[in-house]
């Protein structure tokens, strides 16, 4: 290859590479400022870039999670579903990104999402079909995350097994009267939260407590009412049956820390950078409901800011390994590079140290918790609360108002940073009301 | 130093491959990802309605009533692990029961509202010679209803999926099930480690 040439593509890759940092940077920007703008602003920068197609998978689960956010869940599914497929075909471990990443950086591999990624990715799509009033497909979904959180299990770590992904699969299996499968996805959520050594909220319990009941698990049900000292309440003749899934706040995003030093031994610089978390400034606000003379506040089932730094805990040795294989590829080739010639050695080197970085992509619109709330409500007309996120801009909720009606069960998803409460509701079977009503 | 040009270059090649399309026959199998696909669909339709035609109670129906039986497509759920377009899977079954000729169909309820809507226009705007009755509807003698699950063992990069399609045939005069059909397909994906 002719001198020039080499020059030539030497300067163009760092150019190229620095202008994907800058994309990437634009994105963890928007993500940062989410909880300040509004998700429809937000929708229109993101859309306003283009990704390169590594990083496809990260920009679509953006747009999808900030469709579903803004209500548009029929855009929402087009854009998760697609992210779900790319992610799917990424699984498998690529030659020539593995090689990229070991010459350049790691952000030379395509986006394949962290473990706990992958699974919430189910959850907002069965949220999303919940609210879209399609159960079935909702019910994949879940089926789905629990084939995900089977391939991610491991004896040592709960690495990728989601709690509140197991307890929107039992929602989901209740609402189809499917009410074996709910206890079987309740106990699951209870004990991923005892593993993280995270107490149950109340609707957990609630469900634990409901559920086993209803299923004549009288041990059970036993046992469930000393651990959480309370028994489970006796259905309410004219009421509904509420649950409320509040999603607050935003992720902290990823950040990189670089390092580059001159190693005098080896007659060069080196440069590292590693992605990390920096400490989170979340601070849990839970969604407050007054309705019927009763306050009704979400308590955490999943803090999503534990859940990440826990999958690049799980990541980092293989990052640490890769970084050091990079190290000494990039001081071969710049020690190469300088025995043909001391100038282009010393030139080398520098594009060595400007090509490292740090790999910040990650999921980084997600909420920082997701929350639930589950209670019963007389059948009636009730004014909807606003989460705090909405200040002064409560004229923007899109639904104010909750007619329930005796019998239903209504899902409500509150999506904090959104300002917007969105409904399900399935009416229960005459049959089954019957059936209720005996209980 | 060669590596180095080279990962560059076999990346910049990559970058330029295009899409490549190839027109097949519509009956030739293809298993892309391993899931529910139009195979299936096709073949669990046909299989299933020859199996439901086998059985006596059409010419039971036949010989008591005169006429071939009227059948409507119930509900058909998908309680798989895929997203499966039932739509397809229902045409499927319904083109099956049509062209064995030993059975008439009557649309599904969606379908009904539509041709009722369409008669209602008829009765303000078509000509007397022109114009359908409302009240010549040909009622179901019996409801097709379904679903499908599926179990899913995994492994590693392995999946076993056990596809099981159940359908029903139920009376409309007295909700007696005259035919309960089963069809099974196992599949083994084994999902690829490497790629380039």
């Amino acid at each position: 290859m002719l001198p020039i040439r080499k020059t030539l593509l030497t300067v163009l890759l760092p150019v190229l590479l620095q202008a994907c940092a800058v994309q990437q940077q634009k994105i963890n920007s928007l993500a940062d400022q989410l909880e300040l703008s509004t998700p429809e602003a937000t929708l229109l920068s993101l859309q306003s870039i283009s990704p390169p197609e590594r990083d496809r998978a990260q920009y679509l689960l953006n747009t999808g999670l900030l469709k579903s956010i803004t209500g548009d869940f029929e855009g929402a599914n087009s854009d998760l579903q697609s992210a779900k497929s790319i992610l799917n075909d990424l699984q498998a471990v690529s030659v020539t990104e593995n090689l990229g990443a070991a010459m350049v950086n790691e952000t030379l591999r395509s986006y394949d999402g962290s473990a706990s990624e992958r699974v919430l990715l189910h959850l907002l799509l069965s949220i999303n079909y919940l609210m879209l009033n399609n159960l079935d497909a909702a019910r994949v979904e879940v089926l789905q995350a629990d084939i995900v959180m089977k391939e991610l299990a491991r004896e040592d770590r709960p690495i990728g097994q989601l709690a509140s992904a197991h307890y929107i699969a039992g929602l989901v299996y209740e609402l189809g009267s499917e009410l074996d499968d709910a206890m079987i996805s309740y106990r699951k959520a209870a004990n991923i939260m005892a593993l993280r050594n995270m107490p149950p909220p109340p609707a957990l319990k609630s469900s634990l407590l409901s559920l086993s009941k209803r299923l004549g698990l009288d041990e059970e049900y036993e046992k469930y009412r000393e651990q959480f000292t309370f028994a489970a309440n006796p259905p309410i003749a004219d009421a509904a049956e509420i649950v409320v899934i509040y999603w607050d706040g935003v992720v902290t995003g990823k950040r990189g820390n670089s390092l580059s030093v001159w190693v005098p031994a080896l007659n060069q610089a080196v440069s590292m950078a590693l992605p990390y978390y920096p400490p989170s400034n979340y601070v849990e606000n839970p969604f407050i409901l007054s309705m019927a003379g009763q306050l009704h506040r979400t308590e955490p089932i999943e803090d999503v800011e534990a859940l990440l730094r826990e999958d690049l805990d799980d990541e980092s040795a293989a990052i640490y390994a890769m970084t050091l294989a990079r190290m000494v590829a990039k001081y071969e080739l710049v020690k190469s590079a300088g025995n043909q010639n001391d100038g282009l050695g010393l030139f080398i080197n520098i594009i060595t140290m400007l090509s490292e970085a740090a790999d910040t992509r990650s999921w980084n619109m997600l909420p920082s918790s997701i929350q639930f709330a589950r209670f019963s409500l007389p059948a009636g007309e009730y004014a909807l609360p606003l989460p705090h996120y909405a200040g002064a801009q409560q004229a923007g909720l899109a639904e104010t108002k909750l007619v329930v009606s005796a019998g239903e069960k209504i899902v409500l998803f509150v999506p904090g940073v959104s300002r917007k409460i969105f409904s399900y509701t399935r009416a229960l079977p005459q049959n089954a009301k019957r059936r209720e009503s005996r209980l | 130093m060669r590596v180095f040009w080279a990962v560059i270059l076999s990346s910049l090649l990559m970058v330029g491959c295009g899409t490549k399309v190839t027109r097949i026959d519509v009956d030739e199998t293809v298993d892309l990802s391993g899931a529910w696909n139009d195979t299936d669909s096709r073949l669990v339709a046909e299989e299933m309605i020859s199996d439901a035609l086998s059985h006596p109670w059409t010419s039971d129906f036949a010989g008591k009533k005169g006429r071939a039986p009227a059948v409507i497509v119930g509900t058909v759920r998908n309680f798989s692990h895929e997203h499966i377009n039932m739509n397809t899977f229902v045409a499927d079954m319904e083109r099956a029961l049509i062209n064995s000729g030993r059975i008439e169909f009557v649309a599904s309820s969606d379908e009904r509202g539509e041709i009722r809507e369409e008669r209602t226009d008829q009765d303000l705007n078509a000509s007397e010679e022109t114009r359908n009755e409302a009240g010549q509807e040909t009622g179901a003698d019996f409801m097709l209803k379904g679903q499908i699950n599926t179990i899913v063992d995994v492994e590693g990069d392995e999946q076993v999926r056990y596809y099981q399609v159940d359908l029903t045939m139920i009376s409309m005069a007295d909700n007696r099930k005259v035919w309960l059909g089963q069809k099974k397909i196992k599949k083994l994906v084994e999902n690829a480690k490497v790629r380039y």
